[in-house]
């Protein structure tokens, strides 16, 4: 219930500014809106995607911007661009960017409740508390870029400037996630290797050691995908799977640092349950 | 999350290319402030799970009960902890993944799942493995915690079976062995007899000796003085059917049914595992039924070679022919393993010097009930009615209860 309401109200929030948008060009008053809305709110009805229906708006609505904000149809086709832009950029809704923010903020919210909702499903009450957090941070998020975008075009040229600062906070928040992982803050490393039950053997390879574990196909009577582990000190050099005849060198799936331990995952082949029965008995 | 917003990144980057619109490309900062944000939030992090079982040791068909606590410091955002089970623990109450979400404040959860292992042998359930995320979804950690938790599913030994105790003389006796192997004093007097060199004095009878103008010493019962080896099957005809129900399961419950009865009462038991090799010497006392199950356990799941019985036997013959014991063949007979039945079943005779008729227990896979248990089973009659003579035959049909057949088997064995 929670999850139809937000969603309702972002398709609905979307579905009303294209309409105001479209009628504004089309002198249509409020019946161009109502039908837009309509639609619009139909599609989300019948599919009961807000994402899709919020999607389909803004793609309504940045094909007249897009018209209008372009510099090579002027180019191309110098008197249609001149009637057309006319009519375009008078209206109040498609002279500043400010909707098409809005419409692009509104779709990644629609994205995010609705894979909130798929989590709810599975994780039965821990997807839906995400949403208190998640939505402020959006918010955030959008303020953010609008504030960058103004600067941008205080300081005149309206691409470079509106482009630094969130690449410089999307760089420094991938140097904190980082950091701690590169820096070697942790002091024990433990590495999992899932392969599949055959006959074989894996190797880590560190600066101080080497370490053979040994995989076999009985394995296979209990488990889906054989997983491996072993602790070290150091971050392995190279981990490679030697098993019917061939010899691979695995490169870490996951790697994620808690407190002083790295975990390192690695997996030979495609991502499996490794408690599930396989497809096919033999 | 993360895919969905590149995604916004490339149409925008895109479409302003396409169209040579600045605004367009402009559009583009809103997706990356929504990556560059989340990035900077922290997913649950400082994890701490403590797993304890009920039990580590169970009989096949019981439940133990997991607990798992879990403690969570720092970050925000959803918790999944994932216990993998092996194919053969079954999950009957509760669930071995679990969802949480993290707040501000620390988070500090626990919950219980049961399982029952189907088949016996020693189970381990590795660490949890913990996911977590951020509210955006933006960044996870992935990480195994916790310690492993080491089951052992053993089988049932029925301690308590009712025999048909008849005053009647038994059809089977366990024939005594030989003085040489035989154990430690027991306090169960004998006879007096004469004394002879190396006798202990505490065992001379001063009162008798006095009387008899003769040194005379008391003797007195020595413990184990009766052997019982089983011959099991461990070869393939022995594991096919269900899992859980296969020949060689109920045999393994079997065999440890009977050890427990014998070993109580002071018998040496000992164990040939035909197609392995394996071979625990006669011995008394309750660590020698641990040990036989855990043999039995062990070689559950190991291909066997091709070692006949009669082979088997001539391996053995030392061992039969200094114990002269009661030997109990477990196996799943078929046309294919008749001949070796027979002259195995002969030889082991012929070592006792006809004390003893050793005893077969047949194993059958399938029931008459469907038409190749039906073949099987006209099989199975013509074949055992030619081994009725080498030996004393005990039929186990798929179905019947282990109880049932013990109760039947231990009334006849004196």
């Amino acid at each position: 219930m929670r999850f139809g309401i937000a969603k309702l109200a972002v398709v609905l929030s979307a579905a009303v500014l294209t309409g105001l948008a479209y009628s504004s060009i089309l002198n249509g008053g409020y019946a161009v809106t109502v039908a837009l809305t309509l639609i619009i709110v139909g599609v989300f009805a019948s599919s009961g995607s807000a994402s899709k229906a919020v999607f389909l708006a803004m793609v309504l609505y940045t094909v007249p911007y897009t018209i209008g904000a372009s510099q090579f149809l002027p180019v191309a086709f110098p008197t249609t661009y001149r009637q057309l832009a006319g009519l375009i950029l008078k209206s109040s809704y498609f002279s500043t960017a400010l909707p098409v923010f809005a419409l692009l903020g509104l779709s990644i919210t629609a994205d995010y409740v609705e894979g909130l909702e798929r989590w709810e499903k599975v994780l039965k009450g821990a997807g839906g508390r995400n949403l208190p957090y998640g939505i402020p941070l959006i918010l955030l998020a959008f303020a953010l870029a609008l504030m960058v975008t103004r600067l941008g075009e205080l300081g005149g040229g309206a691409l470079p400037g509106a482009f630094v600062l969130p690449i410089a906070l999307l760089a420094l928040g991938l140097v904190v996630s980082y950091a701690s992982i590169e820096g070697g803050s942790y002091r024990r490393v433990l590495v999992a290797v899932e392969v599949p039950p055959v006959n074989g053997s894996v190797l880590i390879e560190t600066p101080d050691e080497e370490r053979v574990l040994q995989v076999s196909r009985s394995a296979g009577f209990e488990w889906r995908a054989v997983r491996l582990e072993a602790e070290l000190r150091g971050r392995p050099r190279r981990v490679l799977f030697r098993g019917e005849g061939r010899e691979r060198i695995l490169s870490p799936l996951v790697e994620s640092v808690d407190g002083e331990t790295l975990f390192l995952l690695y997996r030979l082949g495609e991502k499996v349950n490794i408690q599930s029965p396989p497809k096919k008995f033999w | 999350m993360k895919k969905s917003l590149m995604g916004y990144v490339l149409w925008a980057l895109l479409l302003g290319a396409l169209f040579l619109s600045p605004g367009m490309l402009g559009l583009a900062i809103v997706p990356l402030s929504v990556l560059a944000v989340g990035a900077l939030v922290d997913p649950p992090k400082g994890i701490t799970v403590r797993r304890g079982a009920s039990r580590r040791e169970v009989r096949l068909g019981e439940e133990v009960e997991v607990r798992v606590k879990v403690r969570v410091e720092r970050g925000v955002g959803t918790v999944l902890i994932r216990d993998p089970l092996p194919r053969s623990v079954a999950l009957v109450e509760g669930s071995n993944v679990r969802a949480f979400f993290k707040g501000l404040k620390p988070l500090e959860v626990e919950y219980s799942y049961r399982v029952r292992p189907e088949l016996r042998g020693v189970y381990t359930l590795p660490r949890s493995e913990v996911t977590t995320r951020n509210p955006l979804g933006t960044r996870h950690t992935w990480g195994l915690h916790g310690e492993e938790i080491r089951i052992r599913a053993v089988p049932e030994v029925l301690k308590v079976v009712p025999v048909r105790e008849a005053k009647r003389k038994a059809r089977i006796s366990v024939p005594e062995t030989s003085y040489a192997v035989r154990g430690a004093l027991s306090t169960d007097f004998k006879e007096i007899r004469n004394y002879q060199t190396g006798d202990p004095m505490k065992l001379i009878n001063w009162k008798a000796t006095a009387r008899m103008g003769e040194v005379l010493v008391n003797e007195f019962e020595r413990e184990g003085k009766k052997t019982v080896v089983f011959i099991v099957d461990a070869r393939e005809n022995m594991k096919g059917g269900k899992a859980g129900e296969s020949p060689y399961e109920r045999a393994i419950s079997l065999v440890a049914s009977m050890s427990h009865r014998f070993l109580r009462k002071d018998y040496h038991v000992g164990l040939y595992l035909i197609g392995t090799g394996k071979f625990l010497p006669p011995a008394t006392g309750p660590r020698q039924l641990h040990e036989m199950v855990r043999t039995m356990m062990e070689f559950e799941r190991v291909k066997a070679s091709g070692e006949s019985f009669a082979e088997a036997v001539e391996r053995l013959k030392g061992v039969l022919a200094k114990y002269t014991p009661l030997v109990i063949y477990v196996s799943n007979v078929l046309e294919g393993t008749k001949g070796e039945t027979r002259r195995g079943l002969a030889t082991i005779r012929a070592l006792g010097r006809e004390r003893a008729r050793p005893i077969l227990i047949d194993v059958s896979v399938h029931g008459a009930d469907s038409p190749e248990g039906t073949l099987v089973e006209l099989e199975k009659r013509a074949i055992l009615k030619e081994l009725m003579g080498t030996a004393y035959i005990v039929r186990w049909m798929p179905g019947e209860e282990a109880g049932k057949v013990l109760g039947r088997l231990l009334g006849e064995i004196g």
